[in-house]
């Protein structure tokens, strides 16, 4: 019995020992590699083990992520986003674990006042002098604080080359998206617009003159009514693959397009022999939205350091570029431009032209009037 | 060894009584005890040579770093010794065992709600509780307890606890930037704690949105249901009537669209439907082609020739919804038809047919009234998903159509509000349980009749 007793003591007494003779040596956090690795910047930076970046989807060369993965040994976890709805729901339903994010203009001032994204200095990463002084200091985010700009483009209408109604009568207006009558000389072929709250109702209140951030109840339902009537024409709500599977397949005729995404369509159609794409892209005349999405560090990040390290490699110019070159969105960095394709460089529905850059509006946070909007949305939808 | 004779009497008390062997309970709790034992010695083993091993930290070892490093070690190692103090002590039968046993457990409750409190750590937490719990009922002697405890922790944990969140969240209110807020406590004014619950049953802006989505939703799950059964049915009846060695092989047919995932079927679905796809491209292609070479001959040639020169609408509308949905839930409707049919005693039917009933009377009062069971399930299993399909109205609808899945989809995502979601959520959820009674009333009733 006693003995027993002793054997149990002993037991415990040799586990305490080993315990405590452990030591603060282990635990994750103590190594370099760790989670909560803490070091000066100015010194070669000691890089966590692995990053994880959170994206929209095909928004950037993955090839770039790799070639980081081999030259820093640091592993990026990628994972991609369909809507900046989506990503904000996601970081506050408590998902922690992503690093880097790359919200949009209007998502990032929100995200800052939610408290979710960490402060940095932009001067610490020295390719932050690559970018055009125009897309510094942002109204969304003065100062830089939190985020540095990554691609930008606009909202406006891709539409089939070829077809025998855009041949005589390009769609230069969002009429051709909102118009029955228009709509019905070639609803036949398929037309998409995005799924996306914003930009939809944006484009309509644009079409009636109206401004695309306009909290305006009665201005809203005559968009909400505009975009109602033209619904049947539509064939799909789509604002995340609608580039391969409808362009690109010829599922549809016209559609609502963000600029690279109507690029993408042309270039992969593109065939030398005609020296041509099957789409092209239009900023309509009544103006459109402009936007740019923004690298940003989470705020419940551990990893700042490899984070901004990683930033600064995507802001590198020719890195910039290998980006553009694939996603067919503009780059505001500066020093890239010697990289990217001349043909891009040159195609006016990626860069506009000063005279459509003045029709271009930010879309900006709406505050309250973000229920007017879900109320519209939902009848949209319900109908 | 120099015991005093009244300890050692007082030792050696318990183990008269129980010569014939640990209580099995008791024994049980050792397990327990000893299965927690090697978890720490595991997760100790793991924090030590964390620098050596290049091990992926846990969450809860993220969590724990919060604290300076000697805390994990004193947490793991405490609750280690315990374990491994009552483990031991419960199999040699020592009296103080139990005692001890039911302190650490509860100890270790206390712990693991101080744990969460501090880094809201979720895993780690119900990890403890999981094994402690199960240790104080094991300890208390609650047979009925004790034996229902894993499905009835599972539930708790997994299924109690979030609705009671999801309730609680409806009640709250969205701020601006989309996080909850919870009015004021009034007693006079509990209403405005039921301002979604209202809005969904109310006009906005001069009509019945989601009322009319809800109806929708009904309307196709229902719509759903009946097609599944028509097809099923006969379906389910045929394999049943099958030579036996057959049945096993056709139900496993049924099963095997399973293997692939639903989204990557419906996928499939959208390849095979869209205006490019070999439907498609046969009508308006082959057979255009050859309509318009015969369309002299007869007026059905030029008819054939205009009706190919345009493609058929098959995607991206509401048929194209009902197609995916049914689609996708008729092995839902057959298996439990089929294991209902199966165990039929067909001799009824020949009885019913010795005494003079024709087919349709033998059907409608033999057969049906027998397999109803099956019907019921079938159907319920049917409707309820069918009411929150999200995916095929999303993809083969083109998203033009909300239903209920979608609508709810929306709340959280885009328009990120929680509370009215939860309360969509919540009268679904009321509906679904509805249909799970009638199920439940049918089935009774039916044993009954028997």
């Amino acid at each position: 019995m006693k003995s027993k007793f002793a054997i149990l003591l002993l037991v415990m007494a040799v586990l305490l020992l080993v315990a405590c003779g452990g030591g603060p040596g282990g635990g994750p956090g103590s190594e370099s590699g760790g989670p909560t690795a803490d070091t000066d910047s100015d010194a070669a930076p000691q890089l966590a083990s692995e990053l994880s970046v959170y994206n929209w989807a095909d928004y950037i060369d993955e090839d770039l992520l790799t070639q980081y993965e081999e030259e820093y040994g640091v592993k990026i976890i990628y994972d991609t986003f369909a809507s900046n709805e989506d990503l904000l729901a996601k970081l506050q339903a408590g998902a922690t674990g992503y690093d880097v994010i790359v919200p949009s203009d209007y998502m990032v001032a929100q995200m800052i006042e939610l408290g979710l994204l960490a402060e940095i200095d932009p001067n610490v990463i020295p390719n932050f002098a690559n970018i055009d002084e125009d897309f510094k200091n942002a109204p969304f985010d003065p100062g830089n604080k939190h985020c540095l700009p990554y691609q930008w483009g606009t909202t406006g209408i891709a539409y089939r080359a070829g077809h025998p109604y855009f041949e005589e009568n390009p769609p230069d207006s969002w009429a051709y998206l909102f118009d029955p009558e228009l709509l019905a000389e070639y609803s036949s072929g398929g037309i998409n617009v995005l799924n996306d709250q914003r930009e939809l109702i944006a484009a309509a209140l644009f079409y009636l003159g109206y401004s695309p951030n306009s909290t305006d109840r009665t201005q809203l339902e005559e968009a909400r009514d505009l975009i109602v009537r033209a619904k049947p024409y539509w064939k799909t709500f789509n604002s995340e693959d609608y580039d391969d599977s409808l362009l690109i397949a010829d599922e549809v005729v016209l559609s609502q397009s963000w600029s690279g995404d109507a690029a993408n369509a042309y270039w992969s159609t593109y065939s030398d022999e005609t020296g041509d794409g099957n789409w092209y892209y239009a900023i309509p005349q009544e103006g459109a939205v402009k936007w740019m999405d923004n690298i940003c560090i989470t705020a419940s990040s551990s990893k700042r350091d490899t984070a901004l390290h990683f930033i600064n490699y995507l802001l590198d110019a020719e890195n910039g570029a290998a980006i553009t070159n694939f996603t067919y969105y503009a780059s505001p960095n500066e020093a890239a431009k010697a990289y990217i394709e001349p043909d891009i460089l040159s195609d006016p529905g990626i860069y506009p032209p000063p005279e459509v850059e003045a029709k271009l509006q930010w879309l900006i946070e709406l505050g309250e009037g973000l229920f007017v909007w879900d109320e519209m949305w939902t009848a949209i939808k319900g109908q | 060894m120099a015991l005093s004779p009244t300890e050692e009497q007082v030792a050696t008390q318990p183990r008269v009584i129980m010569e014939a062997g640990v209580d099995p309970l008791w024994r049980m709790a050792a397990y327990v005890s000893l299965g927690g034992a090697a978890l720490w010695t595991f997760l100790l083993f793991r924090w030590m040579t964390f620098s050596s091993f290049g091990w992926t930290p846990l969450g809860a070892e993220l969590a724990l770093t919060n604290w300076p490093p000697v805390l994990p070690y004193v947490i793991y190692s405490g609750l280690l010794a315990a374990d491994l103090v009552v483990g031991i002590g419960l199999l040699w039968r020592m009296k103080w065992a139990r005692v001890v046993g039911l302190a650490t457990a509860v100890f270790a409750i206390l712990l693991a709600f101080t744990y969460f409190a501090l880094l809201r750590e979720f895993w780690g937490a119900t990890a403890i509780l999981a094994l402690s719990l199960f240790k104080v009922l094991l300890l208390t002697r609650q047979v009925g307890w004790s034996l229902a405890y894993p499905a009835a922790f599972w539930l708790g944990i997994f299924f109690i606890t979030p609705m009671i969140i999801v309730f609680i969240v409806s009640l709250g209110e969205r701020s601006r930037l989309g996080t909850v807020n919870y009015p004021p406590f009034e007693l006079d004014n509990i209403g405005i704690y039921f301002n979604d619950y209202v809005r969904f049953f109310s006009r906005v802006s001069g009509e019945f949105i989601y009322l009319r989505i809800f109806a929708r939703s009904v309307w196709i799950a229902i719509l759903n249901t009946l097609l599944c059964l028509l097809v099923g049915y006969p379906f389910a009846y045929w394999i049943a009537r099958q030579p036996k060695q057959y049945r096993g092989m056709l139900i496993f047919l049924v099963m095997i669209p399973f293997w692939t995932n639903f989204l990557v079927r419906t996928y499939a679905w959208i390849l095979i439907l869209r205006d490019s796809g070999p439907i498609n491209n046969f009508w308006s292609i082959t057979l255009h082609q050859q309509a318009l070479l015969l369309a002299d001959n007869s007026a059905f040639f030029t008819w054939l020739a205009e009706a190919t020169s345009r493609k058929l609408p098959l995607l991206f509308n509401q048929p194209a919804v009902m197609m995916g949905l049914f689609y996708g839930f008729l092995p839902f409707m057959i298996l439990p038809l089929y294991s209902n049919l199966e165990q039929l005693d067909w001799n009824l039917l020949e009885a019913a047919a010795d005494l003079g009933a024709n087919a349709r009377q033998s059907f409608m009062r033999i057969l049906l009234p027998l397999s109803m069971p099956g019907i019921v399930a079938g159907s319920v299993i049917v409707f309820i998903p069918s009411l929150g399909a999200y995916v095929t109205p999303d993809l083969m609808g083109g998203a033009k159509v909300s239903l209920l899945g979608n609508l709810l989809q929306q709340q959280f995502m885009t328009v990120r509000n929680w509370p009215f979601g939860s309360a969509i959520g919540f009268i679904m959820m009321a509906i679904m349980l509805a249909a799970t009674l009638v199920y439940f009333r049918t089935l009774a009733k039916n044993q009954q009749m028997m």
